[in-house]
């Protein structure tokens, strides 16, 4: 198996990981970029972003927890990025459940069931992470686009700018460029039935 | 001697449980669990509503015994204001789309919805099935829906389901289980996963004066207990782990 250089977090970041951020920041705008910190008061169907950015972040959570916990699939400096990715997503849930409140996800409310198959070689491994974090970064990107509060629009865009640079961390791993270009903005149908197939609602009548 | 002390122990137990006997344990429960309280025990006195109503009724001073309610919201508000036991969660359900078998609508799925122009039935706001439902439209980013389609708003969830078996709408969106009880007429289209907002069911002992607790909380315990899972299980109820 042909394994990739490895990668820390530092190297990422020196190796300008934050074109794919720069990017970002590009495509949101000046507007967006010098937002006052408005707190997030979703309007309408905004809780549509952070309601799937809250499952989705908990799957992929899941992943690299997962990847962390496979043995010989990363070297040492690989699981220190996986490790910082693991905490990343654990702030993005803590932060997006503060907004949603009385409709957080909580970590009993679904439960992830990711494909061994996923984990069965390093590159298989980093494809599916990359997979989740690119449904994560779509559906973002849809969100800073159409969010209607101004609030929810910064948060949505912080949490793309982090989901952003741990797909060009994966994207680097697998041996591509860091900056290939952003994914193309997802909405949450497509999104979901993608996610959909990763989860199960433990209890849930009739296979649902 | 012993003829007529075994007459008069019997009149005595008669006279005792005739009063018991004529004093049903009164349970207030959700319309979804309409079919299933009966079947898993005939004896209580049963009245089916909106989960909100009820509540309203038990804070007024109905004299409930038992409250079931088909969110955790209804339930939790009564033990807050003292008005009833801490609950427990009973039972577990998702929301479903229903559809007419005729499927005039051409309905299929939640996300035909979106070109509008259809007849949808759902609960109103403040009733459990009602909430649910615009929760779930939020989380799919499809409350527009409502605007676009002629939309019935109902007051319990059994009356959305008779609205689509009986071809009044051309969708409505119910409990997994009030789909099983019109399935002979209607077809469930599922709705995604990770938009579900999580449909418990909880269960308390209403707290007023003369309350049959007795009562209530045998009633509690069969609903808990095995029986009470084996028949919810049996109606297409999800469980929570024994807790």
């Amino acid at each position: 198996m042909h394994r990739q250089p490895a990668l820390s977090r530092g190297a990422f970041l020196r190796a300008g990981a934050g074109a794919l951020g720069g990017t970002v920041v590009g495509v949101l705008g000046a507007g967006a970029a010098v937002a006052a910190p408005t707190p997030p008061a979703p309007q309408g169907d905004d809780l549509g972003f952070l309601a799937f950015g809250a499952v989705a972040e908990r799957a992929s959570l899941t992943f690299y927890r997962t990847a962390l916990k496979t043995p010989g699939l990363f070297n040492a400096a690989e699981r220190r990025t996986l490790d910082d990715a693991r905490k990343a997503k654990r702030t993005n849930v803590t932060k997006i459940n503060a907004v949603l409140g009385e409709d957080a996800v909580g970590s009993k409310d679904f439960a992830f069931e990711l494909p061994k198959s996923a984990f069965a070689t390093r590159a298989k491994a980093v494809d599916f992470g990359a997979g989740l974090e690119a449904l994560l970064v779509g559906v973002y990107l849809d969100g800073a686009a159409y969010a209607a509060d101004p609030g929810t629009r910064l948060l949505v865009s912080r949490m793309l700018t982090v989901d952003g640079q741990l797909l060009s961390a994966l994207r680097m791993m697998a041996g591509g460029p860091a900056a290939a270009g952003l994914p193309n903005p997802l909405g949450t149908e497509q999104a979901g039935a993608a996610l959909d197939k990763l989860l199960t609602v433990p209890g849930s009548p009739g296979g649902g | 001697m012993r003829r007529t002390t075994l007459a008069a122990l019997l009149a005595g137990a008669v006279a005792l449980a005739a009063p018991a006997a004529a004093q049903a344990v009164n349970v207030y429960a959700a319309t979804s669990l309409t079919n299933v309280f009966p079947a898993l025990d005939k004896s209580p006195r049963y009245s089916f509503g909106g989960s909100n109503t009820l509540q309203l009724q038990i804070e007024r001073g109905a004299p409930a015994d038992v409250f079931a309610s088909a969110s955790p919201h209804e339930a939790q508000t009564l033990f807050r204001e003292g008005l009833c036991t801490r609950p427990v969660t009973f039972a577990i359900n998702r929301l479903v789309l229903l559809i007419p078998n005729a499927n005039p609508g051409n309905v299929t799925s939640v996300y035909s919805l979106r070109t509008g122009g259809r007849r949808i039935s759902i609960g109103q706001a403040g009733v459990p099935i009602g909430a649910y439902t615009r929760q779930l439209l939020k989380r799919m980013r499809l409350s527009s829906i409502l605007s676009s389609n002629r939309v019935s708003q109902q007051s319990n969830v059994g009356q959305v389901s008779s609205q689509v078996a009986l071809g009044s709408a051309d969708a409505g969106f119910v409990y997994y289980t009030d789909g099983l009880a019109v399935k002979d007429r209607t077809k469930m289209l599922s709705l995604p996963k990770w938009a579900q907002p999580p449909v418990r069911y909880l269960i308390c002992t209403v707290k007023r004066a003369g309350v049959d607790t007795a009562g209530a909380k045998a009633f509690i315990d069969k609903v808990t207990g095995r029986a009470g899972r084996g028949a919810l299980k049996a109606y297409g109820f999800g469980l929570p782990p024994r807790g």
